[in-house]
């Protein structure tokens, strides 16, 4: 619920569905190669400057590193999968309370790291013989890594502000 | 699980995201129009937000109200309702078909909504038996009609059918002067509904009561002084009486409401075009109120024909009107003062045949070219057998033209204008001897001749 409340605080974000509200919904949910299934935690819309766009969200409300290298990878590879599968590439989101590999931040989002994570996990998120290379492109350039913190999410608008703020631009009332 | 549960799921099945959230606001859309079908419903582009509403509610009169689509976690509903919460909104539960089996939506979260006492709660299983149209009665119409705008609290499955049941036992209770049915009924809307609605349903309650012969001290539970009852609630309760399509059957509520309604009482429900209630209550009212003007036109025939006389109600007008015939009245003259033209004087023959049996006691004809101006005499009342427009205009050519007569009906004197085919009447009569004399003598029509007509005026009782 934090992770909504914030992404939907931005203003830019519509948070429609999560994962507890509807586990296995087919647009959350898609199958890998070996025929296992995989979801994302959250699902909805991002209003980018290009306008509205389509994105999943996994979201790791943590206190440490907790795995999250080796987590994220893996993502990255289910971010492929998706968009081979419903034919789209997304926006994909990772947001997180506590940063990760931090060595390598600087390229967590580039195209070389996900086409090398997606090689990883070839044989599990990856029907073909080659990696299109194209999509990963796509992609990469679709990412979202995030990083908030207790603070951060304490200076942003109240939720009254917001609140008001908000209802009064959507529904043009003044309140 | 309920129909709108089952489509929802079957919604939440779509591959597609954006699909899937479009055709879930639908299904509840068209939900809201079925629970409240006169509210006007608007979507927002949201679906699922923290912050804005999914949709909104407007009732035209000044009154809107928010509705949030939640896959409802009660753990969750308290910081919910925090941000939300605050200007009463209805919190629509879809999350009933997608929900794991070991959360049990039964109470989710009294206490929270106890803090939040405008919000209402409600889900994809409660509403389907929340339909105004449905509604046998008064208070199960008014009750039903007003859950979205009024209700608060949880609207659970089981809360909705307490909810109807009792309602219905309270309309049974007034009917039955039963006190206790009727206290129960006043209880439960107290709990569920805003206080100025749960006013107003003790208000109908009470005019039942009072209508069905009850004494206003054996009326129970009264947060209400007296039966001196407020305009305002009793042209509201007779507007949703005449409004509504269930019929009250009983002569004795129909009589004793109508000792109660004036002209403006009733005009003011308008408009009506078509009740069955309004027929039951002028069947007594035609003969209690008293008005000073009524008009006769001829219009054109609608298609389908629609031949039933019957009576209406609109522009501060009672109307009474069937095959191409209309009958207006007010007690306001000058709402005719266009009139002119509308009929043609008719022919000295002619009045004295539609005006047989009636005492004239006065007339305007056109002799050649000057205008006569008849008054009975006062020694001439002292024999009925002058009475007639025959005796009055004794040695005038039956070919020379009626402009007016005038009629004695009681102690009225009604002066029937050819020229405006309009009724006027000093002082007042009842709008039951207009209605005659306006068909008989402006129309040349007899109630025998039109069996409907005979019936729509009830001739008889």
């Amino acid at each position: 619920m934090r992770a909504k409340v914030w992404l939907e605080k931005t203003g830019r974000v519509d948070v429609n569905f999560t994962q507890y509200e509807v586990a296995g919904a087919d647009f959350m949910t898609f199958e890998n190669v070996e025929g296992g299934r995989f979801s994302f935690d959250m699902a909805g819309q991002l209003h980018i400057d290009s306008g509205k766009t389509q994105f999943f969200a996994e979201i790791k409300n943590v206190t440490s590193e907790a795995n999250q290298g080796v987590l994220y990878k893996e993502y990255l590879a289910k971010c492929y999968r998706t968009s081979v599968v419903t034919g789209m590439p997304h926006n994909f989101v990772w947001l997180t309370w506590h940063p990760f590999s931090q060595t390598s931040w600087t390229k967590l989002c580039a195209v070389d790291e996900l086409k090398a994570a997606v090689e990883f996990h070839k044989s599990k998120y990856v029907d073909t013989d080659e990696v299109d290379e194209e999509l990963c492109e796509k992609i990469a350039s679709r990412l979202w890594l995030i990083v908030i913190s207790d603070r951060q999410e304490e200076l942003s608008m109240s939720n009254q502000m917001f609140g008001e703020l908000k209802k009064a631009l959507v529904l043009g009332i003044p309140r | 699980m309920s129909e709108l549960s089952i489509a929802i799921e079957g919604a939440l099945h779509s591959a597609d995201l954006v699909q899937a959230s479009n055709d879930v606001k639908d299904l509840v859309c068209s939900e809201l129009n079925k629970v409240d079908p006169k509210v006007d419903i608007h979507r927002t582009e949201y679906f699922n937000h923290t912050f804005v509403p999914d949709i909104i509610l407007d009732w035209n009169d000044g009154i809107q109200r928010e509705v949030f689509l939640r896959f409802l976690e009660p753990d969750l509903m308290s910081e919910d309702l925090e941000r939300i919460g605050v200007d009463g909104p209805i919190v629509f539960d879809i999350g009933e078909s997608s929900r794991s089996t070991e959360y049990s939506s039964d109470s989710p979260a009294p206490s929270v909504l106890e803090r939040f006492g405008n919000v209402m709660m409600t889900n994809s299983e409660a509403t389907a038996d929340i339909r105004p149209e449905r509604a046998t009665n008064v208070i199960m119409n008014l009750v039903t009609a007003n859950v979205l705008k009024s209700g608060r609290g949880e609207y659970l499955e089981n809360d909705v059918r307490e909810l109807l049941s009792t309602a219905q036992a309270g309309f049974d209770g007034v009917e039955a002067l039963n006190s206790e049915s009727v206290a129960a009924a006043i209880r439960l809307v107290e709990q569920r509904f805003d206080a100025g609605f749960e006013v107003r349903i003790e208000r109908f309650l009470q005019l039942l009561w009072w209508a069905n012969g009850g004494q206003s001290e054996a009326f129970p539970l009264s947060s209400l002084d007296d039966l001196t009852l407020d305009p305002n609630d009793t042209e509201d309760f007779l507007r949703s009486v005449l409004r509504g399509d269930y019929a009250i059957n009983s002569p004795s509520f129909w009589s004793r409401l109508a000792d109660r309604v004036s002209f403006d009482l009733l005009v003011g429900t308008g408009p009506i075009s078509r009740s069955n209630n309004l027929e039951l209550l002028m069947k007594h009212l035609s003969r209690r109120i008293k008005l000073s003007h009524a008009s006769m036109d001829v219009v054109a025939r609608q298609f389908p024909p629609d031949d039933e006389w019957h009576w209406s109600i609109s522009d501060k007008f009672l109307t009474f009107s069937g095959a191409d015939l209309r009958c207006q009245f007010t007690p306001l003259g000058n709402r005719f003062s266009q009139r002119h033209g509308e009929g043609v004087p008719i022919t000295l023959r002619e009045a004295k045949a539609r005006s047989n049996e009636i005492r004239i006691e006065g007339a305007e004809l056109h002799e050649s070219m000057r205008l006569v101006m008849l008054t009975r005499l006062e020694a001439d009342g002292a024999d009925a057998s002058l009475d007639s427009l025959s005796s009055l205009t004794s040695g005038f050519d039956d070919d020379d033209l009626v402009k007016r007569i005038m009629v004695r009906a009681r102690e009225s004197e009604i002066t029937v204008d050819f020229d405006r085919m309009l009724l006027s009447s000093n002082p007042d009569s009842p709008v039951f001897t207009l209605a005659n004399l306006a068909f008989t003598v402006l129309a040349a029509v007899k109630p025998d001749d039109l069996p409907g007509l005979i019936l729509a005026l009830d001739l008889d009782s």
